[in-house]
């Protein structure tokens, strides 16, 4: 029997005696003369079972059952081995004997026997009870059993992902290179996931839980797995796996300063070469190492990491740094990486005993206190970190913004320039109708006179003088659509330049990102916001500048040149209408003249008949015709009243029909204008 | 490969060693499109379907000889699932050249390159060298991104495109080489310039910047 107070490192020097052979298997037999201990066997299997009895009453597992049962089987086997081996000790007895009562209630044999637990578990589980003692050691709760099997039922997110990798965990292994292997590692892997959505599956994980599979059964191998994620555990894997893995980087930051602190010389060798503790050390803590050893020390080290968590981990990546610190010290970046993945962890494997025996030497020191210090120093250099980062984040966030703003404004000013520009072309359509309005009344008016007695030549050099002015106005116009049309110019070269300005801006916030010095980075990017905030008033300056040009100057002389033009194509139009006009007038008044003459002559010439006629009626005075020539002068006399009276009407309704030729005039300048318009 | 070690000046360093020049690159790209089987293809001319998933970051040596220089490769291997960007893009900065790589069996890992491009913009250094590979093309059955795909997305990217296949072994080599003679001849270009300035003409081979970055360790 071990005294309880028994120190590590004589647990340690026993520990040595024994794996002196070689493979210190902890089922081995090992006990040096004393004879058969079969009684101590027999209580050992008696007490499994009331283990057994006591776990069945808490859940049906037949695995317990199958564990009995290999253990009887596994102690027979060593009976037949004792007969070959005549020297052995109680040790390995006395341990299972220990192991067997601890198991019974671990929670409360590790509380009162908390300074034997350590060197217990150093020495390594007895394989057989392993199983039954992760379970214990963990505090697994066995009733997740039936949910388990609820959880396969389920679908995951991660199934693709999983499925991805595990043929990827443990390949050379037996028995994953095997369907049923392959499948369990899956299903608790999915089960996990389907569980607990907030981390799913993280590659690693399926490392543990495979050498856990190499051990346990699948379900037995979910609730352990289970417990060693669990925040409220000592283990919080969860931590460490969870999206952002901000547990991870911590881990390092406190094995860097560990390595420093035991070793500066090794410390400042891998700061020179770049060996970081992220590309050598990530695996042994999101694996615990299960990737980077043999199984058997593999499986040792994660005895102890029931025991003690993360400490182990770094306990005995430190004496793997410091057991080969010549070797890592002659070598460079790839050497090193070599001797760390592959010639370390071959050299180890010879003798698991060896390694863990550095572990916990009293060369390597693990303070609680200094890693709570450099966890709490990390993690503020991180958050002082987190926010510059984010503060940055913020300035390339609020610069888009900012140009963003930019591209609005500038929309909005193209928008409002369209509209005022289509406003001053309305004002100018409307002004022009005035104006073709004030020429028909002109007309109408001329028209009027004319009818009136006004002669076609006047009304001509009227219409002339008309032109004459419309010409030099437009003159007029163009010049100082010249004059407008160079301020516009103007305008856009400031345009041009404060873009080039923002340009040059752009370009220095790019710059800036790229700047390592975060100081000057985030000087460098108050500054540039600062600029920019001033280039976006100059902006916005030259903006409303521009707009009140446009609509001053550009917008309105561009719509007064096009309603000038339009005007005096109205005027042109006009003119040769009124041209036209004239000469249908002067047309109908040569018809009407003839008109007249034609009648005058009808009148001569009845006039003579009647004469003629005065002439017979005088020579036939006498005569009895008399009455008859009378009667033919008074009917002649009232043809010429007749003739006389038309003679006036056809003038009238002459002159009165010219008037409707104005009309297609004001329906033909209603079509310029939309022209105009257009 | 145990040089002399120690602490002196690049330049002694350079003379000493069997290289003219030493590149850092770069594999990233979705969890399981065969970086790793990449490497090992090039580095060891095999083919390897039992590996591992690559746990965090790891990094092969390769020297290969271009123009008559000897350029030492110092390839990192990243871990392809999204959480690992914590850790891996540590080592963006310090890379010249990084190998976006997808599997021309799976539409999601060519989706996914654009995000690993914002990675690149937002970690690496300005004007890092970068090459879209393809692989897994000898499974022409499984295909479901042409290799027309693939081009018109390098050409939007403005960047250099490649298929090959870990398996076989087509084109793997012509990948790494042609990363490589991009790196060097800007990395000569960039020598010459140094040069033609007048100022003394160091061969710096590797980036200064520590491939952690700030986040960790070196700070104190």
């Amino acid at each position: 029997m071990e005294s309880p107070r028994s120190s590590a490192k004589a647990m340690l020097a026993k520990l040595n005696l024994g794996s002196f052979s070689g493979v210190p298997q902890p089922s081995e037999p090992q006990s040096k003369g004393s004879p058969g201990p079969s009684n101590h066997e027999k209580a050992l299997i008696r007490k499994l079972e009331e283990q057994n009895f006591h776990n069945a009453t808490t859940s049906s597992s037949i695995e317990q059952q199958r564990l009995v049962n290999q253990k009887k089987e596994e102690i027979e086997r060593n009976k037949v081995n004792k007969q070959r081996i005549p020297q052995m000790n109680g040790a390995v007895n006395d341990e299972w004997e220990i192991w067997g009562n601890a198991l019974k209630d671990w929670p409360e044999f590790s509380k009162k026997n908390s300074k034997k637990v350590l060197p217990m578990i150093l020495k390594g589980l007895p394989n057989p009870l392993r199983p039954m003692a992760w379970i214990a050691l963990s505090g697994a709760d066995i009733r997740l059993h039936q949910k388990y099997s609820e959880l396969l039922s389920q679908e995951s997110e991660s199934e693709k992902m999983i499925r991805g990798d595990i043929s990827r965990t443990f390949p050379e292994e037996a028995m994953f290179k095997d369907d049923s292997g392959t499948e369990m590692l899956f299903n608790v892997m999915k089960a996990y996931a389907v569980m607990d959505p907030e981390v799913g599956y993280c590659q690693g994980s399926a490392f543990i839980v495979g050498m856990l599979l190499l051990n346990m059964p699948e379900e037995d191998a979910f609730c352990v797995f289970v417990k060693l994620m669990s925040r409220a555990t000592g283990y919080s894997l969860r931590e460490m796996y969870k999206p952002g893995m901000g547990e991870l980087p911590v881990l390092l930051y406190q094995l860097d300063m560990l390595i420093n602190e035991h070793c500066p010389e090794l410390h400042t060798h891998f700061k020179a070469h770049e060996f970081s503790t992220s590309t050598f050390a990530s695996k042994w803590f999101l694996t615990l190492f299960c990737s980077v050893f043999q199984k058997d020390l593999s499986i040792r080290i994660l005895d102890i990491f029931f025991v003690e968590g993360s400490k182990v981990i770094f306990r005995v990546g430190l004496a793997l740094l410091l057991t080969l610190k010549d070797q890592f010290l002659g070598r460079d970046l790839d050497g090193m990486m070599s001797l760390a993945q592959k010639e370390g962890p071959k050299f180890f494997a010879r003798d698991p005993d060896l390694l863990i025996n550095k572990a916990y030497a009293p060369g390597i020191k693990i303070s609680t206190t200094k890693m709570a210090k450099w966890r709490k120093e990390f993690e503020s250099a991180r958050k002082k970190e987190l926010a510059e980062e984010g503060e940055i984040r913020w300035l390339r966030a609020e610069n888009r913004n900012l140009n963003n703003r930019i591209l609005s404004l500038e929309k909005e000013n193209n928008t409002l320039a369209h509209n005022l520009i289509q406003r001053s072309v309305k004002h100018a359509i409307e002004a022009e109708e005035k104006i073709l309005l004030g020429k028909e009344l002109k007309l109408a008016k001329r028209h009027a006179k004319r009818l009136s007695g006004g002669s076609a030549d006047e009304v001509l050099a009227e219409d002339r003088k008309d032109v004459k002015y419309t010409e030099e106005f437009v003159l007029e116009l163009q010049q100082e659509l010249v004059k407008a049309r160079l301020r516009e110019a103007e305008a856009t070269e400031h345009l041009k330049e404060a873009n080039e300005r923002q340009k040059v801006l752009e370009a220095e916030n790019k710059e800036l990102r790229r700047d390592t010095q975060l100081a000057d980075a985030l000087a460098e990017a108050r500054n540039s916001k600062k600029n920019e905030s001033e280039a976006i008033m100059a902006l916005r300056d030259l903006q409303k500048g521009l707009q009140a040009n446009l609509s001053k100057d550009a917008i309105s002389s561009d719509s007064a040149l096009e309603a000038m033009v339009s005007a005096a194509a109205g005027a042109r139009v006009d003119l040769i209408e009124t041209k036209q006009q004239i000469n249908i007038l002067e047309a109908s008044m040569r018809r009407i003249s003839q008109k007249r003459d034609e009648l005058q002559k009808e009148i001569k010439t009845l006039r003579e008949t009647n004469l003629t006629l005065k002439k017979d009626r005088d020579r036939q005075k006498d005569q009895l015709l008399q009455e008859k020539s009378l009667r033919q002068c008074e009917e002649s006399q009232a043809k010429i009243d007749q003739l006389e009276e038309s003679l006036t009407t056809t003038t009238f309704p002459e002159m009165s029909h010219e008037i409707p030729v104005t009309i297609p005039t004001l329906e033909e300048s209603d079509k310029l204008i939309e022209k105009g318009r257009a | 490969m145990s040089s002399a070690a120690g602490s002196s000046t690049p330049t002694s360093i350079a003379a000493q060693k069997a290289y003219d020049y030493l590149f850092k690159l770069l594999l990233i790209g979705d969890s399981g499109v065969g970086k790793t089987c990449l490497l090992f293809r090039f580095a060891e001319n095999s083919f390897n379907p039992t590996f591992i998933s690559t746990i965090g970051i790891d990094f092969k040596i390769q020297t290969v000889e271009i123009d008559g220089k000897r350029i030492k490769l110092q390839v990192w291997d990243t871990a392809g699932q999204e959480r690992f960007r914590t850790i891996t893009t540590a080592y963006y900065r310090g890379a010249m050249g990084i190998l976006l790589v997808y599997d021309v069996t799976s539409k999601k890992t060519f989706e996914n390159i654009t995000n690993w491009l914002k990675n690149i913009e937002e970690h690496a250094a300005e004007g890092v060298e970068q090459l879209l590979v393809a692989n897994k093309c000898d499974q022409e059955d499984k295909r479901v991104i042409s290799e027309e795909q693939g081009q018109l997305l390098a050409v939007h990217h403005g960047i250099d495109f490649i298929e090959c296949s870990a398996m076989t072994g087509e084109n793997v080599r012509e990948a790494f080489y042609r990363m490589a003679r991009r790196v060097k001849t800007k990395h000569e270009s960039k020598e010459s310039a140094q040069r033609a300035d007048g100022s003394k003409s160091v061969k710096i081979l590797s980036d200064p910047g520590s491939p952690l970055g700030k986040s960790l360790g070196n700070c104190c």
